[in-house]
């Protein structure tokens, strides 16, 4: 089927036609998703709330940008969104914690291990991934859409809604920052 | 030195040639119950009180009442206990003078 059929079809609340759009493209909001957040259980919400709010939001699409492009942007926003929210939760957790002893800090991830890596990269992915997750928020969605999902800048810029130039930058400063964070955090002493 | 940015290197690039993740099995079937149920996630359910924004605005307004009242409390002990009464008895007693004063004045007016 082809996208504009897709898109006339979902358009007129066909369920057929939004199987196939979630088949089609649910790996790509899962891993982009779970390549943000770090941990496959949120990542699958997350991915879930995706596509129920394309579905809500199809009627506004106007089809300028790829339905993919439109996906990652959503994809992206909503994964950020829930990395705020952790971000609040701990900083409550924090206050909780000033008042009762025995409260304990919630959502402090283990070391993340994604499912498409190769085994002798394991030990080296989680490091990376650990470092990502301390980067700002426009870095780390362009550095994730750009390795994990191997998407171009030309593609990025569409998604994050701004030129390709910025993305250049967002990178640049992405590899920058990761070099720091690995060096602070003593990646290079010996094991 | 050159080994570590060696190490960090290996590190940058340890996602190339990652594969892209699977989503879990039966993703369209939960998917499909999650909208049925209108089930929101925990990142949409609204946590307003739990946000550090509102939270510490708490505790501010909470501190600044507990300071508001404690010093509104100390000077309504030090007024009281400026007071002096003899200042107040004096001033009495020179009124109700004046006043006699002035009835005896009106007192030879009238016998006149």
């Amino acid at each position: 089927m082809q996208e504009q059929e897709l898109i006339q079809q979902l358009k007129q609340g066909s369920e057929a036609a939004f199987k196939i759009f979630v088949e089609t493209h649910q790996d790509r909001v899962f891993n982009t998703a779970l390549g943000i957040v770090q941990n496959a259980a949120d990542a699958e919400d997350v991915a879930q709330e995706v596509f129920i709010q394309a579905f809500r939001s199809i009627g506004s699409f106007k089809g300028e940008s790829k339905l993919s492009t439109w996906l990652y942007r959503i994809a992206t926003t909503r994964s950020l969104d829930l990395l705020r929210s952790r971000k609040s939760k701990k900083r409550y957790g924090i206050i909780q914690r000033l008042f009762n002893e025995q409260g304990e800090l919630q959502y402090d991830p283990p070391d993340f291990h994604h499912p498409g890596i190769v085994l002798e990269q394991k030990e080296n992915a989680a490091k990376l991934f650990k470092a990502i997750a301390k980067l700002p928020d426009n870095q780390k969605a362009a550095f994730t859409l750009h390795k994990l999902e191997g998407i171009n800048y030309q593609e990025i810029s569409e998604i994050l809604d701004t030129t390709v130039s910025s993305v250049e930058m967002l990178m640049y400063r992405a590899k920058l920052n990761l070099r720091k964070i690995l060096e602070a955090e003593g990646a290079n002493t010996k094991d | 030195m050159r080994m570590d940015n060696n190490k960090t290197e290996e590190i940058l690039n340890s996602l190339d040639g990652l594969q892209r993740a699977t989503s879990p099995d039966f993703f369209y079937t939960r998917l499909r119950a999650k909208m049925e149920k209108g089930i929101e996630s925990p990142a949409q359910q609204p946590v307003w009180y739990l946000r550090p924004a509102f939270v510490l605005a708490t505790l501010f307004a909470i501190v600044a009442v507990n300071v508001m009242v404690f010093f509104k409390n100390n000077t309504i002990q030090k007024n009281t206990a400026a007071v002096d009464y003899t200042d107040v008895i004096q001033q009495t007693v020179a009124s109700d003078f004046s006043q006699a004063d002035n009835n005896i004045v009106y007192d030879l007016t009238m016998s006149r």
